[in-house]
């Protein structure tokens, strides 16, 4: 069920590959220790644990905080991203304004000798 | 980073270009930054003056820019930190000389920036920071909790820095262009002043306060609410303490290396002799009411 879902997902581009292999992986692990019960016991005498299940859940949690760990970090990354771009936007377009005063100024003929120093909040609508 | 351009964005006379920008972070700011950047203006007629709207819902750019501002808008919020960070870059981007900076709600005198700015031009550090609580007469009405809060970092910062640090949140502050380097791009993000001096230090650039005064904001509302203030030390403290072990690479050379002078930056520091000695538990300049 979970492999066809990821699987779906990754189909209609709503989850990128990168992110999808950790998800494939966990969910063929798991149709292998659902199909083959035996598969949970050779995992317990492999960790020379008596019960093998709480081990599955156990190795199960460590997967998903590593999951969620790898999860904050992404979102930092986009996050610096995100703050960049706004920022480089925010100036960029500062001085399209700042041009389009001046062009304005040159097309009317006007030279660009600006006033006063500060005199350059005419472009805004 | 990359230069999308070396064209000089302001077009201030020829001669004195470009040498000061004075940074105003703003968030819906409306009823009074239209009069902070006039008396800006007065105080710092050499000056050009950037409003950086972080986001704001209300007519904070086209009061500015009435004013006679630089505005440069963000799209979205992204915090104080984001803000004064946009201003070190567009001032990285035009090359000025220096960046200054001050709260868009009026609280802080713009005159008193001149006596920062010379602290900076002489050499006797990279950064200079307007401090409240340096001339010994706060006349500004502090809640108790925030004032217990500011002592708490300025210890913190004092210990972690080795220098005398009285007044770590203060949002009057005037830097070289090696420090605005620095901060433009390893700025943290949302509650910036506290951490920003650790960064500083790491970068080994050298901080010195300068006592200022500074009034009740003019209108609107502090950003920092009264609940979450508990909030908010608490996730500055530790941030600081994390930002303390962060990686940042030292400056080029710091002002007091460049203008040979002698390096005790905290030693002859102006009033409330002794206990200055950084390290050890520095006496907070803040009595805790």
């Amino acid at each position: 069920m979970l492999l066809t879902v990821t699987v779906q997902l990754v189909r209609r581009r709503r989850l990128r590959e990168e992110y999808a292999l950790p998800w494939l992986g966990a969910n063929a692990v798991i149709l292998v220790l659902s199909v083959f019960p035996l598969a949970v016991r050779a995992l317990g005498v492999a960790f020379d644990v008596g019960d093998a299940p709480p081990l599955v859940l156990v190795l199960g949690m460590l997967f998903a905080l590593a999951i969620l760990l790898s999860h904050s970090v992404i979102v930092t990354t986009l996050a610096d991203h995100r703050r960049d771009l706004a920022q480089s936007v925010s100036i960029l377009e500062w001085q399209v304004r700042q041009l389009e005063t001046k062009v304005t100024s040159v097309m009317d003929g006007r030279e660009v000798s600006a006033p006063g120093t500060h005199a350059n909040g005419t472009g805004d609508p | 980073m990359p230069r999308m351009s070396t064209e000089p964005p302001a077009s201030g006379p020829a001669g004195r270009r470009h040498a000061l920008l004075l940074i105003i972070p703003a968030f819906n700011e409306h009823l009074c930054i239209g009069d902070v950047v006039r008396r800006a203006r007065r105080a710092l007629p050499e000056a050009d003056i950037l409003v950086v709207d972080d986001g704001s819902l209300d007519a904070t750019a086209r009061e500015a820019r009435r004013a006679g501002a630089f505005v440069v808008s963000h799209p979205f919020n992204l915090g104080i930190g984001g803000a004064v960070q946009t201003g070190l870059k567009f001032a990285r981007r035009a090359g000025y000389e220096y960046a200054l900076r001050i709260d868009a709600d009026g609280q802080h005198d713009p005159h008193a920036l001149q006596r920062l700015l010379a602290t900076v031009r002489s050499g006797q550090a990279d950064v200079a920071v307007g401090s409240r609580f340096l001339g010994g007469d706060v006349d500004m009405k502090i809640p108790p909790l925030r004032r217990l809060g500011i002592g708490l970092f300025a210890r913190e910062v004092s210990w972690l820095t080795g220098t005398r640090a009285t007044d770590t949140t203060s949002g009057m502050v005037v830097m070289n262009r090696r420090a605005a380097e620095v901060l433009a791009t390893y700025m943290p993000q949302d509650y910036p002043e506290v951490e920003s001096r650790i960064i500083l230090h790491g970068a080994g650039l050298a901080t010195r306060e300068v006592p200022v005064r500074m009034g009740e904001r003019l209108a609107g509302v502090s950003s920092i609410g009264s609940w979450r203030s508990i909030y908010y030390a608490l996730k500055v403290s530790i941030a600081v303490l994390l930002t303390s072990w962060k990686q940042i690479p030292r400056a080029a050379a710091s002002a007091l290396e460049v203008a040979d002078v002698q390096p005790a930056v905290d030693r002859d520091c102006d009033h409330q002799s002794g206990a200055a000695d950084g390290h050890g538990p520095a006496r907070s300049q803040t009595p805790v009411a």
